[in-house]
């Protein structure tokens, strides 16, 4: 292939060199509440949803208003992002149970 | 003299009082007495009454009140199991379904070089059923334009079962889960610009965009760390062998409703997350595909992937960076396409081949968006400046073998959290083999709304 192994390094570099510049600069995330999410109560599941939310969420796309939907849609919409977005079993818990009890 | 008048004078004056006083006294009848006297006997015998009865003290008023406290606290308990129970028992009930409807439009307009300036629509309903706690039924209709025809497609409909916390089974038409471009980015309101990486695009792409089979996939926490893992099986792609198409010669086809040749096709992915906002991951998928008419029976398949994805929120810089990178390579056996020069209307002679050529392919993409979020400007805040760079590089001996690249500058403007505006000016070159190379710069915008 024409300069493709030229142009293979050439995009690795730059998302390598990015992605430690990023890493680097020391930026901090937002402050989040980072509760204990030992699903003790629905209380500390939300707490620790709110973080877990804030981190899966935001990898691919913007959030929604935890006001978009009600309890019962809730439960479809984050069982389907489960499935689609890989996410474990204890994130479906806590950020289903973040986005009802912030809805 | 004057003191016997003194003394009359007083004499008449303490009369004529007298007189009066004696004037305003009514007298009070017996009757009227006796009644007076019962009704104050009356009040008397109520008053000590009232003092017999004493009030309660203190400390009752106070136990007494515990005690409804208590009554109630428990209420609340028993009201709060009952509705736990209830909400139990309702999930567990055959037809107590939980539904919702979403998905996204778009409107959208491409002017390149070389052609003619179109508009465009689409819109994408998703379907999702939940009919319990581990039953989920997901489907979404592509309702679009192509030519003069509205298209109406099934992009998924799987049925995924929740086995236990590490593995949920899938059955159906789903996205393939080969890298993350299409599984998770493709939607309008998702892709931060109007088109699709030359990899991932629809006609002409390299990189499988919808099966048909069965998948097993997960998410396992590591520590601090997680994994996540896709394994499937699917109807093959199908080689084109360039009979009906001569420039698609050597293509694949992975939108197969049937299985041609009766060998599946099986693949994976892998992802790792070493810290929450940055994931890599790589993907294969190997097939045997009939080879039609070529000289071989079947040929091998094999398509090989890598992806990174890192988004994080940066106060330093008041906003939210967010870089995607993917690569796809695509290996198919040598084969020889129309070794008796006959693909071209059975007239011998009149064929394309016969073609023989190595048929690897590769293309990419690396992409950088950054969202201001965090400044206190209210229009600045919702920009997104954009820019992309993808490529894809084909076989020289391809009909269709012109190697492309691209530079995107994108602006987009999100007037709410799933609505963009997006703006984006592509700098392309077509590099056909032989040839001299084309510019196919293109003007492109694009409205998308998430619901």
């Amino acid at each position: 292939m024409k300069n493709i192994k030229k142009r293979i390094a050439c995009m690795t570099a730059v998302a390598g060199f990015a992605s430690l510049a990023l890493l680097a600069t020391g930026c901090q995330t937002t402050g989040k509440s980072s509760a204990s999410s030992d699903a003790a109560g629905s209380a500390s599941l939300a707490a620790g949803g709110a973080q877990l939310w804030s981190q899966n969420c935001q990898r691919c796309h913007n959030f929604r208003s935890p006001s978009t939907y009600s309890d019962a849609q809730w439960d479809v919409a984050v069982h389907h992002m489960r499935v689609r977005g890989n996410l474990t079993a204890q994130e479906h818990r806590s950020i289903a149970e973040f986005l009802k009890s912030a809805n | 003299m004057k003191s016997r008048l003194s003394l009359v004078t007083l004499a008449c004056l303490l009369a004529c009082g007298g007189l009066a006083l004696g004037q305003s006294n009514q007298n009070v009848s017996r009757a009227e007495y006796e009644k007076l006297k019962k009704e104050l006997e009356a009040l008397k015998a109520q008053m000590k009454e009232f003092k017999q009865t004493a009030p309660p003290s203190t400390k009752a008023v106070k136990e007494q009140a515990e005690m409804i406290q208590e009554q109630g606290d428990e209420l609340d308990r028993l009201n709060k199991n009952l509705r736990q129970a209830k909400s139990m028992a309702e999930s567990l009930k055959p037809g107590s379904t939980k539904h919702l409807l979403t998905g996204y439009g778009f409107v959208g307009y491409t002017d390149r070089q070389g052609g003619r300036g179109n508009f465009s629509a689409g819109l994408n309903p998703i379907f999702l059923w939940k009919h319990n706690d581990r039953l989920l039924f997901e489907s979404e209709l592509e309702l679009g334009l192509e030519g003069n025809t509205t298209e109406v497609g099934l992009e998924y409909a799987q049925i995924s079962y929740l086995l236990n916390d590490y593995v949920t089974l899938a059955g159906g038409r789903f996205l393939s889960p080969f890298g993350i471009f299409r599984e998770r980015l493709h939607p309008a309101w998702i892709n931060k610009l109007p088109d699709a990486p030359l990899a991932f695009r629809h006609h002409g792409g390299i990189a499988p965009l919808n099966s048909l089979g069965f998948q097993t996939r997960g998410g396992l926490p590591l520590g601090p760390t997680k994994l996540n893992y896709t394994l499937f099986v699917a109807n093959g792609p199908r080689l084109n062998d360039g009979e009906d198409e001569m420039d698609e010669a050597g293509m694949l086809h992975f939108d197969n409703l049937e299985d041609l040749d009766d060998n599946k096709s099986v693949g994976g992915r892998l992802g790792f997350l070493p810290i929450p906002e940055l994931e890599v991951g790589y993907s294969v998928q190997y097939a045997s595909v009939s080879g039609g008419a070529t000289t071989a029976n079947r040929a091998e398949v094999w398509l090989h992937g890598s992806y990174l994805s890192f988004v994080r929120d940066c106060d330093l810089l008041k906003g939210t960076f967010d870089l995607k990178a993917e690569w796809v390579w695509s290996r198919v056996g040598t084969v020889t396409y129309d070794p008796d020069t006959t693909l071209a209307d059975g007239v011998v002679g009149g064929g394309f081949g016969p073609l023989t050529f190595k048929n690897n392919r590769a293309g990419g993409y690396a992409q950088i968006a950054y969202r201001p979020s965090k400044l206190e400007t209210p229009f600045l805040k919702d920009m997104e400046p954009v820019v992309r760079f993808d490529m894809l590089d084909l076989p020289s001996g391809a009909p269709m073998g012109a190697d492309e690249d691209r530079w995107t500058l994108g602006l987009n403007y999100w007037l709410n959290p799933t609505t963009v505006f997006k703006a984006a000016y592509q700098f392309g070159e077509r590099r056909p083999p032989g040839g001299s190379k084309a510019s196919v710069d293109a003007f492109l915008i694009q409205a998308a709304m998430g619901f």
